[in-house]
């Protein structure tokens, strides 16, 4: 047999699993055991324990936890009440009025939450509402939440790019630096679009609301300024050399309490249910990397990654023909497996092939999670559009329909970085000290 | 029956929580530490292996409260009765990966602690106990699965959710 027959066994046993519902970190597990029983000499249960064991005790892991359980204590403290209140005075005039709201209540709220999913739904429980109430047009209200809900991934502290980064043995730190820019990017591309949007369609767009005066305004947003001040310190201490990631965590977790007690919504209950909730998500993904660094040993043995690397350094693919291939591959990928799933899955088998074409490993990452944010709000199946539908009860393809123009904008932000990878690469070769 | 199962996950649980806590409280004496200028040996690896304990004693809770990411579009498209033969043959082929696994940790930690393996710091933290941890936590992990199992073949479709 060689190794594309093989390759293609696991891939179909593998989707296989997964179809029949088996748990994703046990599928990665269970096709890791088979790479190992069938290419490995060694004994293959003590080489799945001892793989296990050092790809999960490890301290470059930390800030994972930490940064969720800091998460889950600000997402049960009232911000998420306070963004609304806090974000819709100063968007009065702003071409889009309050539909901003979305995307920047997305950008603030997926720095604390680091996921896609709680963003979406955080915000959208509060914001759908009062939009609708406020005669916005559904179509923009549902598609700028579905967009925005992608900035989780980007917009440090991000889960995934720690995934990433653990899984690709990158330094956290600078992965977390060069998401800023395209995040912000990201952002000036979605209030853009909302701009022009609503100049076009001045008919479609509510009256301006009354205004609020500055006093009124700053009473107003000044829950929100604490929360902005601690992300900034939990990024800028990073950025600046002072502390590390894990560091930054273990700061952030200690100012989340802080700000959560001072704000009166810290007390038995939601402790308990923030750390809780904080194990079960972190155990989760944890999980999902154990099996896949059972998965990505296994690979060695069966040479499919070498293989396959070999075989696109024979096509002598350009790195744009191949990234345009990956894209495609991680979007119909996208439509049944989760963010998380995919990065791991790409780090085990083709991080040796995108090393061979010449591409940043850095930039790669970056360019990976915004194609998981794509895949997230493709239709018909995306993460983040079943979020919605739940939110809102609206049919899937009305809401997918709804997030269209915020697909092609990230396609189109993954272009820019692409063109101009400088606003990945320069952020993180300042940062001090390297 | 289910009463102890409820205490089981829950002491898991909240063993779990411990771990988590432990582990700011790890990295804040040492970066505190290291302002004042004391060093704290080793609170990284001990951080390393708090986690490691940790995220394995919630993986039976998480599992239980759905927490654990699998695939339902391809099953939700089948007929009731299909869907559960699917599903029963998922879960039956989760609960042998979960009892093989905790297997070869324990194997893992057992050799471990007849060798004497230790950290590589100064303090020379014993290797089996984080290990033995963790095949605690994915012996509660089995039971949680043979839970599902068995809820299926009786017919119950989904998982509990607290």
């Amino acid at each position: 047999m060689d190794v594309l027959h093989v390759g293609l066994i696991l891939i179909g046993m593998l989707f296989a699993l997964l179809s029949a519902g088996l748990w994703v970190a046990l599928a990665l597990f269970a096709i890791g055991l088979v790479g190992l029983e069938f290419f490995s000499a060694a004994r293959t249960g003590l080489t799945v324990a001892t793989t296990a064991w050092a790809g999960i005790a490890s301290w470059s892991l930390a800030p994972l936890p930490l940064f969720i359980w800091m998460g889950e204590i600000l997402f049960r403290s009232r911000l998420s009440e306070d963004m609304f209140a806090g974000l819709a005075p100063w968007l009065r005039k702003v071409p889009g009025g309050l539909l901003h709201v979305n995307i920047l209540g997305c950008g603030i709220f997926a720095a604390v939450s680091g996921s896609s999913a709680a963003t979406t739904a955080t915000i959208g429980r509060m914001s759908i509402p009062e939009l609708r109430k406020q005669r916005y047009p559904d179509r923009m209200v549902l598609g700028t939440l579905a967009g925005s809900g992608t900035l989780g991934f980007l917009i440090p502290p991000s889960i995934i790019l720690i995934v990433y980064g653990v899984s690709a043995e990158l330094s956290i730190a600078r992965l977390f630096i060069a998401g800023i820019l395209p995040g912000i990017l990201l952002m000036a591309l979605f209030m853009g679009y909302v701009m022009v949007w609503s100049l076009i369609h001045r008919e479609a767009m509510p009256p301006l609301p009354a205004p609020v005066k500055l006093v009124k305004r700053i009473r107003s947003s000044g829950r929100l300024f604490p929360v902005i001040l601690l992300i900034a310190a939990v990024i800028g201490s990073i950025y600046g050399g002072i502390a590390t990631p894990t560091e930054a965590a273990a700061y952030g977790v200690v100012g989340a309490l802080i700000l959560s007690a001072l704000s009166g919504s810290l007390d038995r209950k939601t402790f308990r249910d923030g750390l809780i909730g904080a194990t079960r998500t972190a155990s989760m993904i944890i999980f999902i990397l154990a099996g896949a660094s059972v998965l990505t040993v296994a690979m060695g043995f069966t040479g499919i990654p070498r293989g396959l690397a070999g075989w696109i350094a024979r096509m002598s693919l350009s790195p744009h023909a191949l990234l345009v291939a990956l894209t495609l591959f991680f979007i119909i990928l996208g439509c049944f497996l989760d963010g998380i799933s995919i990065v791991v899955l790409t780090t085990s088998v083709i991080l040796p092939m995108v090393r061979t074409a010449g591409i940043d490993l850095m930039w790669f990452g970056i360019y990976i999670v915004l194609v998981v944010g794509v895949s997230q709000i493709t239709p018909p199946v995306g993460f983040n559009l079943f979020v919605i539908q739940g939110l809102t009860g609206k049919d899937l393809f009305a809401t997918a329909r709804a997030a269209l123009p915020f697909f092609f904008l990230l396609l189109a932000a993954i272009v820019v970085i692409t063109i101009f990878p400088q606003i990945v690469l320069w952020l993180p070769a300042s940062i001090r000290g390297s | 029956m289910r009463k102890s199962l409820d205490l089981l996950f829950t002491a898991s649980a909240w063993s779990s929580a411990c771990f988590l806590v432990a582990i700011v409280a790890l990295i804040l004496t040492q970066s505190l530490g290291r302002l004042v200028g004391i060093a704290i040996q080793d609170a990284n690896e001990l951080a390393g292996f708090c986690l490691a304990a940790g995220s394995f004693l919630a993986l039976g809770p998480a599992l239980r409260a759905g927490a654990h990411i699998r695939v339902s579009l391809v099953t939700s498209y089948l007929g009731p009765r299909a869907r559960r033969v699917v599903e029963t043959i998922a879960f039956a082929c989760a609960t042998v990966l979960c009892a093989y696994f905790t297997w070869w940790m324990g194997v893992l930690a057992r050799e471990s602690w007849r060798f004497g393996d230790s950290s590589v710091g100064v303090l020379a933290f014993p290797l089996w106990i984080p290990q033995v941890a963790m095949t605690l936590g994915l012996a509660v992990l089995t039971v949680a699965v043979i839970e599902t199992l068995v809820r299926s073949v009786r017919g119950g479709a989904e998982p509990p959710v607290e």
